[in-house]
């Protein structure tokens, strides 16, 4: 059974620790998740515009040597505070599921 | 070697191409391609050959066309540009319906506003119709600059809605009468205005009869008058002047002091529509003929005068003629009341959804026409738009 992941809760939830450019979320969000997690790598940048047009992340081109430029993405304050909000709402989510499904479990035993 | 990836770059341009702002594209598209080339080096460093890793990163990342798609989808949007196309809809909607319900030179126009209480002759269509259009025009060009986009969705849906209004009102809505006349006086008017274009084409007769006494048809001068056979010019006159006037008294306004001797035509008025005009306040160019009444025929006149010179008769009718080049000015009065009629006759038989579908038809093309001319210019600055932020980029990334 899979649930369907909040793909913009994750990028800002990888972007809590860091800034990272586009690839580097992706690969992120994979390796912490163990692999059980793929954000498709074509909408990432959709939505990553989209919480740079809703003022949750930052971006800035940052040169490289030898390499072309790279957008790094940054969490602000705002975003910050929805990543808080979304865990409290994700926290509540895994407990309704636990009330659920959990209780079953142990009353048989399990 | 990023040959793949260069290829997957200019298609996703392909796609993306005109339907965002150039800048923002040129970003995505860099970025695309970065995170292409990252995967490509990762790869490449666990021991794929380059062409393979290619591969492999672009079919990680999904076909252009998709990728294009997810970009679009939650592409960002100008605000403002939106809000500036969203009222240029309204404006360009209020255009057409102001047009269909005011405009009389649709010779089928719904014409309500113009006609009701207290709005009679304080709507002016080139006053405020052109305020719609100059509005729709700025609020265009306004949105093109601030989204560098046209929303050419929003104004169809303006000018559809505009139409749909218009074609509503057509069906259902309160019904223009056939100038002014009240649909239970509408076929005895008819018959009136019939007898009264039987007159006008007696008396067109008649005043080819006195022409004959006149031998040049297109001026007169009074050197020329001496060259023709005066006592016949006066014989005509005498003979076919009075039988003109024992037609229809009603029809004429005799001026001057003289009370008897030749009739002739006063000044240069004859039967003209100035004379319509002034009785019945309406023009000949503006649509439908409206009289005040409705139990007239809208417009025959005639300004007369009596002199006791045969002289002076012979000037008179020579010059009057000559006011008219070759036509007969009672021939063009009935040509014009033959054509009014007509229109009346089409207007007694047409069905509302008949008078819908013309109304809606020229509300249409006018409007399309005046968008067109609106557009066009807008498309224009989009392009030079575009062509300013590509040269700006192409500076950047240099």
């Amino acid at each position: 059974m899979a649930f369907k992941s909040d793909n913009d809760a994750l990028i800002l939830g990888v972007l809590a620790e860091r800034s990272l450019h586009g690839y580097e979320i992706s690969k992120q969000i994979k390796l912490k998740s163990k692999g059980s997690l793929t954000l498709p790598e074509n909408k990432l940048y959709p939505a990553l515009h989209k919480l740079e047009e809703q003022g949750l992340i930052t971006s800035e081109w940052v040169p490289q040597h030898g390499k072309p430029d790279r957008k790094v993405y940054s969490i602000n304050p705002e975003g910050t505070k929805e990543l808080e909000t979304r865990r409290s709402a994700w926290k509540k989510f895994m407990a309704n599921i636990n009330s659920v499904m959990m209780d079953t479990f142990v009353k048989e035993g399990k | 070697m990023a040959k793949f990836i260069d290829w997957y770059s200019v298609e996703l341009d392909g796609y993306l191409k005109g339907r965002m702002p150039d800048i923002v594209r040129f970003e995505a598209i860099k970025e695309v391609s970065n995170h292409l080339n990252e995967h490509v080096e990762e790869l490449a460093s666990k021991g794929m050959e380059e062409q393979a890793a290619q591969k492999a990163a672009i079919a990680s990342f999904g076909s252009p066309k998709e990728a294009a798609v997810n970009l679009l989808h939650q592409m960002p949007t100008s605000k403002i540009g939106g809000v500036c196309f969203a009222l240029a809809s309204l404006t360009i909607a209020g255009y057409i319906l102001y047009s269909a319900l005011s405009y009389q030179s649709y010779t089928y126009h719904l014409g309500l506003i113009s006609e009701i209480e207290p709005f009679v002759g304080r709507f002016n269509y080139f006053n405020i119709g052109a305020s719609f259009l100059i509005a729709t025009a700025l609020l265009c060009v306004v949105g093109t600059i601030t989204s560098r986009k046209i929303h050419f969705g929003k104004i169809a849906v303006g000018w559809a809605a505009g139409l749909a209004i218009v074609a509503g009102l057509g069906l259902i809505g309160p019904q223009k009468h056939f100038a002014n006349i009240q649909p239970e006086k509408f076929q005895s008017n008819l018959a009136l205005w019939s007898s009264g274009l039987e007159k006008t084409r007696q008396m067109a007769a008649l005043e080819e009869n006195i022409f004959e006494g006149f031998p040049i048809p297109n001026s007169y001068s009074g050197d020329q008058a001496l060259s023709f056979d005066k006592s016949k010019a006066i014989e005509k006159i005498k003979t076919y002047a009075p039988k003109l006037v024992a037609i229809e008294p009603s029809y004429f306004v005799f001026g001057g002091t003289e009370t008897a001797g030749y009739i002739i035509p006063k000044g240069r008025a004859g039967i003209t529509h100035t004379y319509f005009r002034r009785r019945y306040g309406g023009t000949m160019s503006g649509g439908e003929p409206k009289p005040v009444t409705g139990e007239e025929f809208p417009w025959t006149g005639m300004y007369l005068a009596y002199t006791k010179s045969a002289d002076d008769a012979i000037k008179a009718w020579g010059n009057y003629r000559g006011n008219y080049g070759y036509g007969n000015a009672f021939e063009m009065t009935a040509n014009s009341q033959q054509s009014f009629l007509e229109s009346a006759h089409t207007a007694s038989n047409r069905t509302r959804l008949e008078s819908a579908i013309v109304v809606v038809g020229v509300a249409a093309v006018s409007s399309l026409a005046a968008l067109t001319m609106i557009l066009l210019p807008c498309f224009i600055l989009f392009r030079m738009l575009g062509l300013l932020i590509r040269s700006s980029f192409r500076r950047v990334i240099a």
